[in-house]
């Protein structure tokens, strides 16, 4: 659940879809969007939803309604195993570093690169 | 099919695996003249379809060396000895790339096997190389792949239909081999519909999903495209069953339930036939051909009654939230820092956003843009959770219908396979493909897509059952009687097979 921003419209019913609601999804799902593709993704959207709305979206927004205690399971998991801890080198347990940064764009002895993200002068 | 350049006399161009197996079994030809072939097929056929996008020739020659070898010796061999295979571009492979037919992934090794292709290798299957899809499996006519579109062998102008429509154009044009592909929404059944192949989308569970590029991961399943069903049963039960690598795999019970007497050889003996699936809504000659199916299973001794389900009205919308919101979290990794393409930058929020816009296609970016509106703060509540609740209905009134009846059939396709091109722009008219294949999904039940003839224009019809959890090799022995009582499905595509 991406928790960072908060839109209003819960008390009006579904959201108008416009270019500020766009802009602001796609800074949630970092995704640098251009103001040219902005009225087409406008528009979808607005379709998508439309579609999405049989499902009895729009009194529900009105109405507040939670999904606390809604039945979610469609899976047919009855038992989770147990954690095992996978062996090095073997499928899923820790690899060679070198193997793993092998598909990195930036691997620099055994760590991946970023930008800077702290301190700096 | 005449002879290999080895001397050897190759198998005609339809037959199935299993009938590959008793050619290599009677010694007909060697494994190395058949797969040498093969990779021929992949070369020509395959790339003109735009459905093969790697061939894995010395890889697959020195399997099929060793494969030799092994007969020649008389060491024990494998369920699928000798048997050529492609792997969907989603699904990991040791050699070659796994990119999903993302740009985002351009050139990504996963140096590793799949739970699913490690079994199949372990069994004498040959890997040959890797089938083109929908990008991140996302599409339902193979148009988003960063490889390019492919064409359906049955008419080139048309679309394989997707996500799997590789898999598809391959199992569709020529025999042989088998393909793996994966079914999210109806990515293994609606593209084998389109291409005259035959689809399984085992139960959510089933096939281990490790080593799978995850879309919606409680949805995804990787299954079998076949020329028949009883290619698939085989390749299911090699595939199948628990994986500690996976912790949502589990084993199923093959064993017939205990509806099905001793006495009663007919698999699946009463047929629900969804009422919502003949509406006008559906391609009218698609609706005759299912009646005309049914008339047939009666003939055959099942008993069929229509069966009404009211949920199949809101699967499609239901779908549409689920799957975004679970695409939007699992896409969510692609940064530009672990993987694939990246966008320098000084800034790192920047990197990433950068990054994804270059990297991402247009259907996925928007994908990703309604999944992380129907999960975000204020909207969760009302769409995401809403769906869920909305899945449970789905859910219980397709087990409730199944106390009913042993299988629900269906078309797999409300319409014919359309035109490259005509759709694309338009994410409802590419939505409206899936509304009869989610449903299997949503309920996380078995459901196998036969070719069930053809239509005026000679395009492929083929007609889906849905079966309890678990039941996945009731369905596909139904599918078998069906093919047994009619075998047009053997048919290949003019000029596909050359």
């Amino acid at each position: 659940m991406v928790t960072g921003e908060s839109h209003s419209g819960t008390d009006s019913g579904p959201p108008p879809i416009d270019a500020e609601l766009v802009r602001k999804t796609a800074r949630l799902a970092r995704l640098e969007i251009d103001e040219a593709e902005i009225p087409k993704m406008v528009e979808h959207m607005e379709k998508i939803l439309d579609l999405v709305a049989d499902l009895g979206i729009g009194s529900d927004l009105q109405s507040g309604a939670s999904s606390e205690g809604v039945e979610e399971s469609s899976l047919t998991v009855s038992e989770w195993r147990e954690d095992v801890p996978a062996t090095a080198n073997q499928p899923g347990g820790p690899r060679d570093p070198e193997a793993l940064g092998g598909n990195a764009p930036d691997w620099r002895d055994g760590a991946f690169v970023t930008p800077r993200v702290v301190g700096g002068d | 099919m005449g002879e290999s350049s080895g001397g050897g006399v190759l198998p005609t161009p339809e037959s199935t695996s299993i009938e590959v197996m008793a050619h290599l079994k009677a010694g007909k030809c060697t494994t190395v003249e058949l797969i040498g072939h093969y990779l021929r097929v992949l070369e020509t056929t395959g790339r003109d379809l735009g459905a093969a996008v790697e061939v894995h020739s010395d890889s697959a020659l020195a399997a099929a060396q060793e494969s030799d070898a092994r007969r020649a010796s008389g060491k024990p061999l494998g369920k699928l000895e000798g048997v050529p295979f492609t792997a969907k571009m989603n699904i990991s492979t040791a050699e070659g790339t796994t990119d999903a037919a993302s740009g985002m992934l351009r050139g990504f090794k996963a140096n590793e096997d799949s739970t699913a292709v490690a079994r199949l290798r372990a069994e004498g299957a040959i890997l040959v190389g890797k089938s083109n899809c929908d990008e991140f499996a996302m599409g339902a006519s193979n148009e988003s792949s960063h490889h390019g579109v492919v064409h359906n062998p049955w008419d080139r102008d048309r679309v394989p239909g997707g996500s799997s429509g590789g898999a598809a154009a391959l199992a569709g044009s020529f025999g042989w081999a088998f393909h793996l592909g994966s079914d999210t929404g109806g990515s293994i059944r609606q593209p084998a519909a389109f291409c005259g192949a035959t689809g399984l989308k085992p139960t959510w569970g089933r096939v281990s999903r490790r080593g799978l590029v995850a879309f919606g991961s409680s949805l995804d399943q990787i299954g079998p495209l076949t020329r028949d069903a009883r290619d698939a049963q085989l390749v299911l039960s090699v595939m199948e069953g628990g994986d500690p690598l996976d912790a949502t795999s589990q084993d199923f019970d093959s064993v017939k339930t205990p509806t099905e007497t001793s006495a009663e050889t007919i698999s699946m003996k009463r047929i629900g036939l969804v009422s919502e699936g003949l509406t006008d809504a559906i391609d009218p000659e698609i609706r005759q051909r299912a009646l005309e199916v049914t008339e047939q299973l009666k003939n055959m001794g099942h008993e069929v009654v229509e069966v009404s389900l009211s949920t199949l009205s809101k699967a499609n919308a239901c779908y549409q939230v689920i799957a975004t919101a679970e695409a939007s979290s699992n896409l969510a990794r692609f940064d530009g820092i672990h993987t694939g393409q990246r966008v320098e930058s000084e800034d790192l929020e920047e990197l990433y956003s950068k990054s994804r816009r270059q990297g991402f296609g247009a259907e996925v970016r928007r994908r990703i843009m309604l999944g992380t509106f129907v999960l975000s703060s204020g909207y969760i509540d009302a769409y995401y959770g809403k769906a869920q609740q909305v899945r449970h209905e789905i859910r219980q009134e397709i087990l409730s219908a199944l106390d009913t009846v042993d299988s629900l059939m269906m078309p797999v396709s409300p319409f014919a396979p359309f035109k490259i091109g005509e759709r694309v722009s338009d994410p409802l008219a590419l939505y409206a493909c899936d509304i009869l294949t989610v449903t299997a999904n949503l309920a996380g039940v078995p459901a196998v897509a036969i070719p069930c003839g053809f239509d005026s224009g000679g395009l492929p019809i083929g007609l889906q059952w849905m079966g309890k959890h678990g039941d996945d090799h009731r369905l596909l022995d139904l599918a078998t009687s069906l093919q047994d009582q009619d075998d047009a499905w053997r048919g290949l595509p003019p000029g596909g097979s050359q």
